[in-house]
């Protein structure tokens, strides 16, 4: 009898918990899905709603014929593609100062005793709480008097206030989980602190490096506000170039949804990449699962 | 001790048997260090040491690209700063922060944030606990399903203002016209209405980090002690019960930092404000941060912003310390 009622109160919360889950899904995926078809149909097609309450009319979203006059468009105009590579470039040499300077530092930081350390880790979290807009004002005067504005030089500086601070932290809890014992044994073996940090320590933090390494990167081809700011003109990024193509005369969506595409799969493949230090990674290593 | 390390120090090289004379010293100082640190690196001071030459370069960079510009922020929010480069600067004092008090679009952008902000947090935090609850009861497939969710996370903020831009357009978008089928909107567009832009808004940011909120829920949620929940259980506390009084505690301190994360993050970025609406209608999204970029890059008053968000910046700040503060006087602690 009691057994019954806990097993029939099971079914009911399974198909609660699936109906819910399903529902997530799809209201997770379909802005995705409907920009990516978008991407691949013609202006008409994609512009196709039904009537208001023609709910049937639901359907329309897969009827088309596919299309790639948005990708070549995008791609015959000038400069696309060259907003691609600044993206690349920008990113992956931020990321590459960022995470050599970063893990350098993080390693003094987990293993030295630093009188100074309480507000050193203050200072280093607090720019990852300090708005964009208001890191960028001064940015902008100062890379105004350097003349850097407007180069990659300068969009790669930029983001490295921001990254280098991101990985040196999160890099420091990867060192901090690294067993001191280890070490010790190195040292008693004759190893000098370079070589225990080079041979013992690195190799044991390397896949949160590589993870630290990915998020930064993410985190700059993503940004915009820097990359509009800081950058643009000559030393455009893909997402500036996207919202170039919002003009006030028109908004030229078929090339927008698929310069989305272009911009959000890499992504997306590295987010699944380094799934394992996401959380880590987007909580400043407060968080583990 | 000292003659057999002078003995020792003979056999130099063949360390498998012998510790040599530099190693042994090391080894000394090992016994008496405690917890993390090696204490023999400490004996010169920490800015000689191997550990201080591996932080200066980060710390001096940092220097240079984050305090360096902090200081030349305060210095100009005392400055009218002007527009061409070269141009002369004129000192106004204090002028830049009296003037804000005066502004009543400076003091209506907090308002906006404040509602944002808030709207965002508590959806957010609402549906994300929920999906969490929900994730951790499955046995199969939270793995795959957390991978799926994790998607927007990963989409440019930028794109995420135009995803739904696309899908709450007026003529064709796929939202609109299911809110309108829904008769939940009446006419009219969602991002031009006085009432709707906002929530457009809080709705794109929703979609873009409830997933996050979600899967730190469920780390936390993962780590409250079966013990308790065994305990309360046969007490025959019911599942309520058991929430309110094992499972909440439990979660305190993950929930104080998805909340303080996502509040800092709300803050920071204007991505989608100004892909979506660019403040308006009527100025009804210009939150204090989007005006700041407004002030600062639309009419290039760049003292004036520089006051702007030198008070924009005390106070995230603040009301984060201010916030973990609380959160430890209570005993709560990470």
């Amino acid at each position: 009898m009691m057994e019954s009622i806990v097993r029939k109160r099971n079914t009911i919360g399974i198909i609660v918990t699936v109906l819910v889950i399903i529902i997530w899904l799809i209201w997770t995926l379909t802005p995705l899905l409907i920009m990516a078809l978008s991407s691949i149909k013609t202006r008409r097609e994609a512009f196709a709603t039904p009537e208001i309450g023609d709910w049937l009319g639901v359907f329309n979203i897969f009827r088309f014929k596919p299309t790639t006059r948005h990708y070549k468009t995008l791609f015959s105009g000038a400069g696309f593609a060259t907003y691609i590579w600044h993206g690349i470039v920008a990113s992956i040499s931020s990321a590459v100062i960022a995470i050599t300077l970063g893990t350098l530092g993080a390693y003094g930081l987990s293993r030295g005793k630093i009188k100074q350390e309480d507000n050193l880790s203050f200072w280093i979290i607090s720019t990852r709480m300090a708005p964009i807009v208001v890191v960028i004002v001064p940015l902008y005067y100062i890379f105004r008097k350097l003349g850097i504005l407007q180069t990659i030089p300068g969009l790669i500086i930029a983001y490295t206030t921001f990254n280098l601070p991101f990985a040196m932290w999160l890099i420091k809890g990867f060192f901090d989980d690294v067993p001191i014992e280890i070490e010790e044994a190195a040292f008693v073996d004759g190893d000098t602190h370079w070589a225990v940090f080079r041979k013992v320590a690195l190799p044991l933090v390397a896949p949160g490096i590589v993870a630290s390494f990915v998020l930064c990167v993410l985190l700059s081809w993503n940004d915009f506000l820097f990359a509009a700011i800081i950058g643009g003109g000559p030393a455009k990024t893909v997402p500036v170039g996207i919202t170039e193509l919002q003009t006030a005369v028109e908004v030229r969506w078929g090339p927008i949804n698929a310069a989305i595409i272009i911009l959000v799969i890499p992504m997306i493949f590295l987010g699944v990449l380094i799934r394992k230090y996401l959380v880590q990674g987007l909580t400043m290593g407060a968080v583990r699962e | 001790m000292v003659i057999p390390v002078k003995i020792l120090g003979q056999f130099r090289g063949d360390n498998t048997t012998y510790y040599n004379q530099q190693s042994f010293r090391k080894e000394i100082a090992l016994v008496t260090n405690n917890g993390r640190e090696l204490s023999v690196l400490h004996k010169k001071k920490f800015i000689f040491s191997f550990y201080g030459w591996m932080l200066i370069p980060a710390v001096i960079l940092l220097l240079v690209i984050t305090v360096y510009p902090f200081f030349w922020m305060i210095v100009m929010s005392l400055f009218k700063v002007a527009v061409r480069p070269g141009a002369r600067n004129e000192f106004v004092g204090f002028q830049n922060y009296v003037n804000l008090v005066k502004d009543h679009l400076w003091v209506k952008g907090w308002g906006i944030q404040a509602k944002y902000v808030s709207m965002s947090l508590t959806l957010e935090f609402i549906l994300g606990f929920a999906i969490a609850l929900f994730l951790n009861r499955l046995r199969k497939g939270a793995n795959v399903l957390t991978t799926v969710f994790l998607f927007p996370m990963m989409v440019a903020p930028v794109a995420v203002g135009f995803l739904y831009l696309y899908l709450f357009n007026a003529s064709f978008g796929w939202y609109y016209w299911v809110l309108r089928s829904l008769g939940i909107l009446k006419k009219g567009s969602i991002l031009g209405d006085l009432h709707w832009a906002l929530a457009g808004l809080v709705i794109a940011d929703v979609w873009e980090w409830t997933p996050f909120m979600a899967l730190i829920l469920l780390a936390g949620l993962k780590k409250v002690p079966l013990d308790q929940l065994e305990a309360a259980k046969c007490d025959g506390a019911g599942s309520i019960r058991r929430f309110i009084d094992v499972v909440l505690p439990n979660m305190v301190p993950i929930i104080v930092i998805g909340v303080l994360i996502r509040f800092m993050d709300i803050m920071r970025y204007i991505d989608k404000i100004f892909v979506m609406t660019t403040g308006g209608p009527a100025g009804v999204t210009k939150t204090i941060s989007y005006y700041l970029f407004d002030v600062a890059f639309h009419f290039f008053e760049l003292g004036r912003g520089a006051a702007i968000g030198f008070v924009l910046l005390l106070i995230t700040l603040g009301l984060a310390i201010a916030f973990v503060n609380i959160l430890k006087k209570k005993g709560v602690q990470r």
